[in-house]
């Protein structure tokens, strides 16, 4: 490695002969510093090498509860993975390990990540299945709160919702959106999501107070203004797939579930499987496109 | 027990529970759940390199 560090050639276009040098001298030092950084750390005892390898044993057990739980709410396994990678930070003094990761935005949106190297021995495979379908819920509620959110837009950019066309009893003319929220036919079927989701009330919710006491804390937290509710309702929708995973249950049979929050789970279910099997055939779409394409191309430039 | 806070500069809201994802505090904390304001979830256990190498 010291060498392929040595024989690397510093070419920086634009760069005087003296900024060149002083770049030259300026990487030579950071590299010296990596080096003296690394010879410094200090080695691994023969304890913590035990336990990393023990950590490390348990992928195949990690990676058949990934499976098995990706399997049971239809998530693309290929967006789960197992890294070996050890991520550590502190926070109020004390040492923390990565155990698992969900991204909702930016470049890995969709993903989850795994770290066995920041699962303790003592962790059941069951505790492992219930942490999993945690982190795939939050991704699915995303999914379907993103594609809510949309069709909440064009409802509110759709101009003839505004139009004064729909005729009362008695004559009077009324715009297409109801005093409750809901839209007057057509448009209750041109928007169907916003539709389904019209009804659905944070202040209900809270009402019904979450479903687990992990939950329940949220909502205190988003009570006292120290959580969103965004951040609240992502919780909660989680931990109700976390407790259909850990009692191997339906919602139905969820007692710590109360109506309104089994009612919106259901829903957010539903929608996702529709969207999920909606996006496939449109890949499917454009893959029997791209094979058509590759097969008539050659044939039309010859 | 759950708080605002900044974990390596990023803004967070920490939710301190027990194994069995009870609330707890602080001190007591046997894993966390990290909601980063700009979409990323983690869940995070004390590191206890000493207790695991312990005899």
């Amino acid at each position: 490695m010291n060498k392929e560090i040595e024989n690397v050639t510093i070419d920086k276009p634009g760069l005087s002969r003296e900024e060149q040098s002083k770049f030259v001298e300026e990487t030579t030092r950071k590299i010296k510093e990596l080096r003296k950084f690394i010879k410094d750390l200090p080695e691994e005892t023969p304890a913590q090498k035990a336990q990393k390898a023990a950590r490390l044993d348990r992928i195949p057990e990690i990676r058949d509860a990934v499976k098995k739980v990706a399997k049971r709410l239809d998530y693309p396994i290929e967006k789960i993975t197992i890294s070996k990678r050890k991520e550590t930070f502190t926070l109020n003094g004390r040492q923390f390990d990565y155990a698992g990761a969900a991204y909702l935005e930016g470049n890995r949106k969709g993903e989850i990540e795994i770290y066995p190297l920041g699962i303790s021995i003592g962790t059941s495979a069951k505790e492992i299945e219930g942490v999993v379908a945690h982190e795939i819920q939050h991704q699915r509620w995303q999914k379907v709160s993103e594609v809510w959110a949309a069709e909440n837009k064009a409802v509110m950019q759709d101009p003839e919702i505004k139009e004064q066309k729909w005729e009362m009893p008695g004559g009077r003319k009324v715009d297409g959106m109801k005093p409750d929220g809901h839209l007057r036919p057509p448009l209750d079927k041109k928007y169907p999501i916003y539709e389904l989701f019209v009804d659905f009330s944070v202040t209900d919710l809270k009402e019904e107070d979450g479903v687990t006491e992990y939950s329940r804390d949220w909502w205190k937290a988003f009570e006292k203004g120290e959580a969103t509710s965004t951040q609240t309702v992502h919780e909660t929708f989680a931990e109700i797939a976390h407790l259909e995973q850990k009692f191997g249950v339906g919602v139905d049979k969820l007692v710590a579930v109360k109506p309104q929050w089994r009612k919106w789970y259901k829903r957010v279910q539903k929608l996702y499987e529709a969207i999920e099997k909606n996006e496939n055939r449109e890949r499917d779409l454009d893959e029997k496109f791209m094979q058509k394409m590759k097969k008539e191309l050659p044939e039309m430039f010859k | 027990m759950i708080v605002r806070t900044e974990i390596d500069g990023r803004k967070a809201t920490v939710a301190y529970l027990t194994k069995d994802m009870n609330p707890a505090e602080q001190k007591d904390a046997e894993l966390i759940k990290i909601v980063f304001d700009d979409g990323e979830i983690r869940f995070a256990v004390p590191s206890e390199d000493k207790e695991e190498a312990a005899p």
